[in-house]
C-alpha cells in the first residue's frame, strides 16, 4: 500500500501561503541581521584600532566619515528590518475548542491513515483555530513524508490535557526528519505566536512531535 | 579579564564580535554550533556567555538553560538574528544588527550587575 498523497484542504491554501511567506521573510531578516552585525561591529573595530594605534583618522577625516557612514547605513537597514509585519490573521478569536483544530483531520483531503484519540473534556486552547489547523496539518504532512512508503505506518494523534497545557501528540510511526523542514518551522512559529511550543522527542515507534498549546 | 563563551554559527559575525570583546580586554572562546558550545561550556569556567538562538544543530535556548545550571553559572546574553522574546536563564536578549556601542554597553552593564 502506498501512502496517499496529502492535499492541502481548500481554504487553507491562502493562510498556508502567508505562513510560508512569513517564514521566508523571517529567514531573510535573520540572515541580513547577521551580516549587518558583522558590518557594524567590523567598522567600529577598525575605527577603534585606527584611533588607538595610528594617527590616520586625524590626518584624513574621510576615514572616520566613511566608517560612520557604514554604521549609519547598516543601522538604517536594521531599523527597517525591525519594523513589525502585519499579523497573519488580522482578527482572530484568541481561543478555540481543540475539536475545531482536529476537525482538519476529518477533511476528505487528509486521507492518509490517521488515528485520533483524545482525553475527555471540553478542551479549549489559546489560539486561532485556522492557524492551529495549519500547524497540525504541517505536522501530519511531515509525518506522512517521514513515513514514506512504510505500508503499515499510521499516524497517531493524541490530544492530551495536563498541567495547563493541551498537547497534540503526532506520532508518525517512524522517525521525523527535523532538518530544515518548512512545515516544522511553521508549526513552531504558530505555536509560539500563541504562547505554546513545539517539542520533538523519541517515541516507541520512532519519533514524535508535540504541539503544546496553552489551555484556557 | 572576563572569560567569554561566544556561540554563533555565522563566522563573520562571531569573528568580529570576538575581536571587539578582546579589544575590551576579555578572553573569548568561540563555538560555531550548539554541540561545540556545549563542549566548550564544560571545558572551562566562564563569567559571560553570548549565545545565538538559531544554530544549525538546535535552539540556542537549550544551551542557555544548561549554562544557567552550571556552578558557577555564567551571565548569559542571547544575541539573535531573529526577533526574540525573553529566554529563560538569560539576563539579556538582544537582536543582532544593533549599534556596537550599545551592545558593548549592555554587556558591560550585565557584567557590572553581577560583579
Amino acid at each position: 500500500m502506498s501512502p496517499v498523497p496529502l492535499a492541502r484542504p481548500l481554504g487553507m491554501t491562502e493562510l498556508f501561503s502567508r505562513f510560508v511567506a512569513e517564514e521566508a521573510t523571517a529567514g531573510l531578516r535573520h540572515d541580513i541581521r547577521n551580516r549587518l552585525t558583522a558590518l557594524r561591529n567590523g567598522a567600529f573595530y577598525v575605527q577603534r584600532r585606527l584611533e588607538k594605534e595610528t594617527e590616520l583618522i586625524g590626518r584624513d577625516p574621510r576615514l572616520l566619515k566613511f566608517l560612520t557612514q557604514i554604521d549609519q547605513e547598516a543601522g538604517a537597514i536594521a531599523e527597517v528590518l525591525g519594523s513589525r509585519l502585519p499579523p497573519v490573521t488580522e482578527v482572530a478569536p484568541v481561543e478555540c475548542g481543540i475539536d475545531e483544530v482536529t476537525a482538519i483531520l476529518e477533511s476528505t483531503t487528509v486521507l492518509r491513515a490517521v488515528e485520533l484519540t483524545r482525553d475527555d473534556g471540553a478542551l479549549r486552547v489559546k489560539g486561532n483555530a485556522a492557524e492551529l489547523q495549519v500547524a497540525l496539518f504541517c505536522l501530519i504532512e511531515n509525518a506522512a513524508e517521514a513515513a514514506g512508503t512504510l505500508a503499515d505506518a499510521t499516524t497517531r494523534v493524541h490530544v492530551r490535557a495536563r498541567d495547563g497545557w493541551v498537547t497534540l501528540e503526532v506520532d508518525p510511526g517512524s522517525d521525523i526528519d527535523t532538518a530544515e523542514r518548512l512545515g516544522l518551522k511553521i508549526s513552531k512559529r504558530v505555536a509560539e505566536r500563541w504562547g505554546g511550543k513545539l517539542e520533538l522527542s523519541r517515541s516507541e515507534r520512532g519519533a514524535m512531535a508535540a504541539l503544546k498549546l496553552r489551555a484556557t | 579579564m572576563t572569560r567569554v563563551l561566544l556561540v554563533d554559527d555565522t563566522e563573520s559575525a562571531r569573528g568580529v564580535l570576538a575581536a571587539l570583546l578582546e579589544d575590551e580586554g576579555h578572553h573569548v572562546v568561540e563555538a560555531g554550533s550548539l554541540a561545540e558550545g556545549r563542549q566548550r561550556a564544560v571545558s572551562g569556567t566562564f563569567e559571560l556567555a553570548i549565545v545565538d538562538r538559531l544554530l544549525p544543530d538546535g535552539d540556542g535556548s537549550e544551551l542557555v538553560r544548561e549554562l544557567s545550571q552550571l556552578k558557577p553559572a555564567p551571565v548569559v546574553v542571547v544575541l539573535s538574528g531573529a526577533a526574540t522574546e525573553q529566554v529563560a536563564g538569560a539576563k539579556l536578549c538582544l537582536v543582532k544588527g544593533g549599534s556596537p556601542v550599545e551592545l558593548l554597553e549592555a554587556i558591560a552593564g550585565v557584567l557590572g550587575k553581577t560583579r
